[in-house]
């Protein structure tokens, strides 16, 4: 799948750089969600995020030329997504408090033909974006990594900077952490939900 | 790694993953591909790469058409005799002398010169360079050369 994914972006890569620009709108229809998750989970403003990814892009596209064939695509234009977001975030300097329209945001534009499970849907991605956003940065973008685009730890090394050990590490630690918020999470949920039915 | 370790570690991923299926990506805004492709189109241009003028080729045919010079110098070239001998026979190769010392008889000179051994000598460094230059590009830099179409 990586593979047959990868032997496409190059070819759209090629197109590109053979002057058909066009081209290079299937590189951003394919990639521009995982990209913007990135970013939003990131920056954790909507607006920023938005205007992130936007730049994202038009970095990868300038860069073309000096794309080499080392790393997939994908890997190589997340490198770029996550060092967009950290030199924004460095340029904060401080932290900044969560955004009052984080958790509203994501309920915006979906439409779901099941309404019970778009409900059940809604309070997962809720939660688990809540969950998200509670670990540290690179957390946050290797967990996101893993399970989004199951990137494998070499990769996941090239994208962030750090050794493979260390993300390893990293994610390891970053697993643990969400999987017991979430699970605290569910239980809470799941004895409010019984407590009602009583 | 105990067993019941790699047992909740298992099911800590199973469980994970299922919540991140569940949850599944942000979406990207509506007309954000738009965005980008129109400005793109506005004013983006790809990255220029910039080559060294004299590539690397060019600059072993430089150094063997040098060497060949010398190695003429020394061994083509009759010896002067002189300590100096090496840089005579270098400028004896490029130097010029007038048939009967008139710079304005053109055209005895110009006889002249064309009968001296410099043109021969120049005909020749050439084809060495142009022949070596060949050689090259049939063994070494076929993988440069592909590159370099793909780029322009």
């Amino acid at each position: 799948m990586g593979k047959v994914r990868n032997s496409e972006d190059l070819q759209w890569i090629k197109a590109v750089l053979q002057g058909d620009t066009e081209a290079f709108r299937h590189l951003v229809v394919r990639y521009k969600d995982f990209v913007y998750s990135l970013t939003v989970n990131l920056l954790k403003q909507k607006e920023e995020a938005e205007e992130a990814a936007q730049d994202v892009f038009l970095k990868a596209f300038r860069g073309l030329p000096r794309f080499r064939h080392d790393a997939m695509f994908s890997t190589w234009l997340y490198r770029i997504a996550y060092n967009e977001c950290v030199t924004r975030l460095r340029k904060r300097k401080t932290k900044l408090p969560l955004a009052a329209d984080f958790n509203e945001m994501h309920l915006a534009g979906k439409t779901e033909p099941e309404e019970i499970h778009w409900q059940q849907r809604e309070e997962q991605y809720k939660l688990l974006h809540d969950a998200i956003r509670e670990l540290p940065e690179t957390d946050r973008a290797l967990v996101m990594l893993f399970y989004f685009e199951k990137l494998p730890v070499e990769e996941m090394s090239f994208v962030t900077g750090l050794s493979v050990s260390n993300v390893k590490t990293k994610l390891f630690r970053a697993r643990k952490k969400l999987y017991d918020k979430m699970v605290h999470i569910d239980e809470e949920v799941v004895s409010r939900k019984g407590e009602s039915e009583k | 790694m105990k067993h019941e370790e790699i047992i909740s570690e298992k099911k800590m991923d199973e469980q994970l993953n299922n919540f991140f299926a569940m949850a599944g990506k942000e979406h990207a805004p509506a007309g954000f591909t738009q965005n980008i492709m129109r400005e793109i189109e506005r004013n983006d241009t790809l990255a220029t790469i910039y080559k060294p003028v004299i590539s690397k080729t060019a600059w072993v045919v430089i150094g063997a058409g040098f060497v060949a010079i010398m190695l003429m110098a020394v061994f083509v070239f009759p010896n002067t005799g002189s300590a100096t001998g090496v840089w005579q026979k270098l400028t004896g190769i490029f130097s010029f002398r007038l048939s009967d010392g008139n710079l304005f008889h053109l055209r005895h000179n110009l006889l002249h010169f064309l009968s001296g051994s410099q043109v021969l000598l120049s005909v020749l460094s050439v084809a060495v360079v142009v022949g070596w230059r060949y050689l090259l590009m049939q063994t070494w830099d076929i993988t440069f050369l592909k590159s370099k179409i793909i780029r322009d």
